[in-house]
């Protein structure tokens, strides 16, 4: 008996050492996601999906992320927490397609398995790697749609908040520039601005813009600070009925807007289902489940129309509270 | 009590009073120690007692800054005990936009928007709203109420935030219109304990007065007694929901876009800029660098570029930085994009600039420091600019004001590091000699810097701004005498435990070959004594002729008894000193054995004995199990030769803490002072007290008797035993 306690023993320590030594030991329940921005409403709606796979799968989600979009120290910061803690996967939004990589790469060294949702980040496809995209392409086409829809195929449109980092890869604005091309040659983009991720910056250049053309019709806005420079730009200027604001992305502000006429329309990115999406995809790989290495969303073109619609509100939702 | 005695009593009794000391600094030290009431020192430019997460903080003026417009900084202290309690604060927006407030009931905290636990309450411009709501790592919003004249920055407010049960009730006053608004929120089950908080979002803040008291329901019913509703913190599940109270109660003054062409803010010197200088087109503004080039206080000029510090005033654009004096900086935030006409000066060999107007373009532009070496930093290349650099600490001086300086170094250059005063100085405590530190902050040359002989300094916008890479490394001298003498202390502490666990081993040695000794004793010299007695006498009488045949065949036969007796005894002690006899059969069923023996040398017939056991058998210490079945073995003999019994028991009970032998008889029994002196029951007295077992007899005449006997599962070595010196009669067996 006692022998048979003492080989008992001596397996059960063996063990834990052996665990304790595995780099692949995972010592946490907890799924680590990283938004761009931890407080917009769109980043919230990631949060609301990512809670609701992982009431699924009876797992925690950590939440936190930078204070402002296009940071990216904080992610780095977050993602070597992750690491430290040995958790159980890692959902980045990350706000640079090249600066993550690294932090990536030391996450999938640990055996952590990621997801990275929204925009790629500049890595091959690699074991445990899985990317949640929003269909970029398709947001172009969307967008450019609905520019010949509300321009009556025939005007002038300016492009707002075109990342030059981001827009080495096949980006919504190049689709829409395409689109638009082949489908209405009679719509002209007359200007391509670039700026970061601020509303300042946007506001100013959107302000040249139109005074520069005043025959702009429409502006096109890239991402929600870009949306919100616009909608000043175009108040300050005074030219609110002769310009049609379609904005990508979406937060609480630009959604009031959309309702009070201000924005024509919004091109969305589906950000509750791809936080679900992504958390089921590191559950998947940690249980050695075979998942696709990339998953492409189509985003949705919110209108004044469809803004009531169950789809719609369903993917805007913003209770984050855990359902059990 | 004798001597011994006292002696163990003290000791456990110190180590118990070590113990509840340990314990309570433990718990001091996790609950921060902080009791109500509760004041701040902001008067004395000290609050080394707060600790920030996020944020640029500061002191001045008997006020605490937050001069960032980092979305949910926070400056956290107090007691996580803290339950009901009312907290009081003057506090004010700088720049516009966001909001700032308090927060009661925190934990959890740490650096992100909503990354924490607690409710906040904060005064938001948006809405011109009085907020209230719950922080769970996210945001719950009760419904805000509107504030009567609105929100203004660079305007004071009080807040009197009452946190008692689940009720949370807020009365914001506008401090120069004394016009006043009340909210209550309320929440099952709520989060009941935590410190308190500054907090500010999407804008700077200012604090002053920040005070916490206990507080009564009567505290909450003041404020409760004001508002029309007690807000439940749901955050609007749906999207059309959230829109629909906005456009409800804050139709007439939500602006989710303000533009800043009509905002003035900070304007200050002679009076506002010219709106069209905002005109990237305009010829007046020019990049920083070409100041150098321009004729000092000749023409007025306008800069752009983004605030990298606000004491003193840093503008920073991609072609260089510079200082700006007259600038207000005390309506700016760090990461503000202005507007700055003025005229350039050179102040020695520097360049400054002599601000007449300042305009606030926008917020909350991403600054990253540039990063780069000492010698690069002392070239003079980076003056002005937000940079980072690494660097060794040298020492470290906290002055009166409660700013502090670090000298620090590296490969090739010294140069000081300048953190301003007061918060969260406890961070300072940590910062040793030789620790490795990364900082950020404003490179200046020694024309600035007052010309403390270093090759230049970094003005740290905050505490923040500096983190410890590394610590001092461990083999500098202190470290390597601290481990000497920590390697010597473990060296005598395993030479003297090693001297103790021998110490037990002998005492466990010798303490076997004395029960030995006894064993021996009481049943083979006895024996052999008793044995040698009958053969003398025989001898004797068969020498002398006396002894009849008959008589000598008596005697004869009495020493075979004996001898057959003896070996029974002998047999039943070796029989307990065989390792395996208390492996997979407790000693009862030796006992039974044994009995049966003796039965069946002495004729003794079929007497009903009934072994019964109680509870589950346990493993006993062998001198436990020994006297057990000495003692019960004595009992059974003294009871079949003395006791004419029809019938016995013998009950072994196995309790909690105790084994307990009871040997019962239905005899003839005794009065017990009769047989107290003797031999058995004195044997049996005696191996009590060897294992600490306390030993009982009932009996009475007619009335038989039962012997109990309650001993101890394990003898061990007492805590007394081990603190005891090594004796010198030990080390002389040892050796």
């Amino acid at each position: 008996m006692l022998a048979k306690w003492r080989g008992m023993s001596v397996t059960a320590l063996g063990g834990l050492l052996l665990c304790a030594g595995c780099k692949r030991f995972s010592s946490s329940n907890t799924i680590c996601v990283i938004p761009r921005q931890a407080s917009e409403s769109m980043w919230v709606s990631e949060h609301v999906g990512a809670n609701d796979a992982a009431s699924q799968y009876h797992v925690n989600i950590y939440w936190n992320g930078p204070t402002e979009e296009g940071d990216v120290e904080p992610q780095i910061e977050l993602a070597d927490r992750a690491i430290r803690d040995h958790d159980l996967g890692l959902v980045l939004s990350p706000n640079n397609p090249f600066a993550l990589n690294t932090a990536v790469e030391r996450s999938l060294e640990a055996g952590i398995p990621v997801a990275i949702v929204g925009n790629p980040v500049s890595l091959a496809n690699e074991e445990r790697l899985t990317f949640v995209l929003n269909d970029e392409r398709e947001a172009g086409t969307l967008l450019a749609h609905r520019v010949e829809q509300v321009l009556n195929h025939h005007g002038e449109v300016l492009i707002l908040g075109i990342d030059p980092v981001a827009s080495r890869y096949p980006d919504r604005a190049a689709e829409f520039e395409t689109t638009l091309s082949r489908e209405d040659p009679d719509i002209h983009v007359v200007e391509r601005v670039k700026s970061a991720f601020n509303f300042g910056a946007a506001e100013l250049s959107a302000e040249q813009a139109i005074l520069a053309h005043p025959h702009l019709a429409a502006i096109v806005s890239l991402n929600t600070e870009a949306s919100r420079g616009a909608v000043a730009a175009v108040n300050a200027t005074h030219r609110a009925t002769h310009i049609s604001i379609i904005g990508c992305d979406y937060s609480m502000a630009l959604v009031f807007l959309l309702r009070h006429g201000l924005i024509d329309s919004l091109v969305a990115q589906n950000m509750r289902a791809m936080g679900e999406l992504a958390v089921e995809s590191v559950m998947k790989e940690s249980r050695g489940t075979p998942v696709p290495a990339k998953i492409y969303l189509k985003p949705v073109l919110i209108t004044r129309d469809n803004i009531d619609s169950d789809p719609i509100q369903w993917m805007l939702y913003m209770d984050w509270r855990v359902r059990r | 009590m004798n001597l011994r005695g006292r002696k163990s009593l003290w000791i456990v009794g110190i180590g118990a009073c070590l113990i509840i000391m340990a314990f309570a600094i433990l718990f001091a030290f996790r609950h921060g120690g902080q009791n109500l009431p509760y004041h701040d020192s902001f008067l004395k430019n000290d609050a080394g007692e707060w600790r920030p997460f996020g944020g640029i903080w500061e002191m001045n003026r008997g006020a605490v800054y937050n001069h960032s417009d980092e979305r949910g900084a926070k400056l956290v202290t107090g007691s996580a005990d803290w339950k009901d309690y009312a907290l009081d604060s003057d506090l004010k927006l700088i720049g516009h936009g966001g909001d700032v407030g308090l927060i009661v009931r925190v934990g959890d905290e740490e650096r992100g928007v909503d990354s924490y636990r607690g409710y906040y309450i904060g005064l938001r411009s948006a809405d011109s709203a009085l907020v209230l709501g719950k922080a769970d790592h996210g945001w719950m919003e009760g419904r805000p109420v509107p504030m009567q004249g609105g929100v203004h920055a660079e305007e004071w407010y009080h807040l009197h935030v009452v946190a008692y049960g689940c009720q949370i009730g807020a009365e914001a006053t506008n401090i120069q219109t004394q016009q006043t608004t009340w909210a209550a929120l309320e929440e099952q089950p709520c989060l009941e304990r935590g410190s308190i908080g500054l907090r500010s979002m999407g804008t700077g803040g200012e604090w002053r007065g920040v005070s916490v008291e206990t507080a009564d329901e009567q505290a909450w019913r003041n404020i409760r007694i004001h508002t029309s509703f007690v807000a439940q913190p749901e955050f609007p599940a749906r999207e059309a929901d959230y829109n629909r109270m906005r456009e409800t109660y804050f139709k007439d003054v939500y602006a989710p876009v303000r533009n800043y062409r009509n905002f003035p803010a900070g304007d200050s010197g002679d009076g506002a800029l010219d709106p069209n200088l905002r005109n990237l087109g305009t010829p007046e503004v020019v990049p920083i660098d070409s100041l150098n080039t321009l004729p000092t206080s000749s023409q007025t000029v306008t800069i752009r570029g983004v605030v990298t510090l606000t004491s003193p005033l840093y503008v920073q654009d991609p072609s260089g930085s510079i200082l700006v004096e007259n600038g207000n900086a005390a309506e700016l935030n760090l990461g503000d994009e202005i507007q700055v006409s003025g005229t350039p000066v050179m102040d020695e060999f520097m360049h400054k600039f002599k601000a007449t107007g300042v305009r606030l373009l926008w917020d909350r532009t991403l600054v990253a420091p540039v990063s780069i070496t000492s010698s690069q930093a002392a070239s003079g290349g980076f003056e002005g600019s937000f940079v980072e650099l690494r660097g060794t600490l040298a020492s470290s001086t906290k002055h009166p004001d409660h700013t502090i300086t670090l000298k620090m170094y590296d490969f090739a250059q010294s140069f000081n590091v300048e953190v301003p005063n007061g918060i969260s100085t406890d961070k300072f405590a940590n910062w040793a000699p030789g620790s490795r530190l990364l900082v950020r902050g404003i490179c200046t040359l020694p024309a600035h810097s007052g010309g403390s002989g270093t090759a230049f300094t970094i003005l740290a916008p905050g505490i923040s701004s500096v983190q410890m890479l590394n610590g001092p490394p461990w083999w500098t001298g202190k470290q390597l005498v601290r481990l000497l003498i920590l390697t010597l202390l473990l060296v005598c502490g395993a030479g003297y435990l090693y001297l103790r666990l021998e110490r037990w081993k002998m005492a466990a040695i010798l303490g076997e070959r004395e029960r030995l000794a006894h064993e021996m004793h009481d049943t083979l010299a006895q024996s052999f004594a008793g044995i040698g007695f009958h053969l003398q006498g025989l001898y004797n009488g068969m020498r002398t002729g006396h002894t009849a045949p008959p008589d000598a065949l008596a005697m004869v036969q009495s020493a075979c008894e004996m001898v057959a007796h003896g070996h029974c005894e002998a047999s039943a002690s070796i029989a307990a000193l065989h390792p395996d006899a208390d492996e997979g059969q407790d000693f009862l069923v030796a006992l039974d054995h044994s009995t049966r023996e003796v039965l069946h040398s002495g004729n003794s017939g079929s007497m009903p004995i009934r072994f019964v056991r109680e509870g589950v058998a346990r493993p006993l210490s062998t001198p436990v199990r020994d006297a057990l079945f000495h003692i019960g073995r004595e009992a059974i003999a003294n009871m079949l030769r003395h006791a004419n019994a029809r019938e016995m028991e013998l009950r072994l009970r196995y309790e909690s803490k105790f084994v307990v032998l009871a040997i019962r008889d239905d005899g003839v029994g005794f009065h017990p002072p009769q047989l107290s002196a003797g031999m058995g029951i004195r044997g049996m007295q005696r191996r009590c007290g060897n294992i600490g077992a306390r030993f009982e007899i009932q009996s009475a005449p007619g009335n038989g008797t039962c012997i109990t006997v309650q001993a101890p599962y394990r003898l061990g070595p007492k805590l007394v035993e081990w603190l005891k010196p090594v004796r010198k009669s030990d080390e002389d067996m040892l050796a």
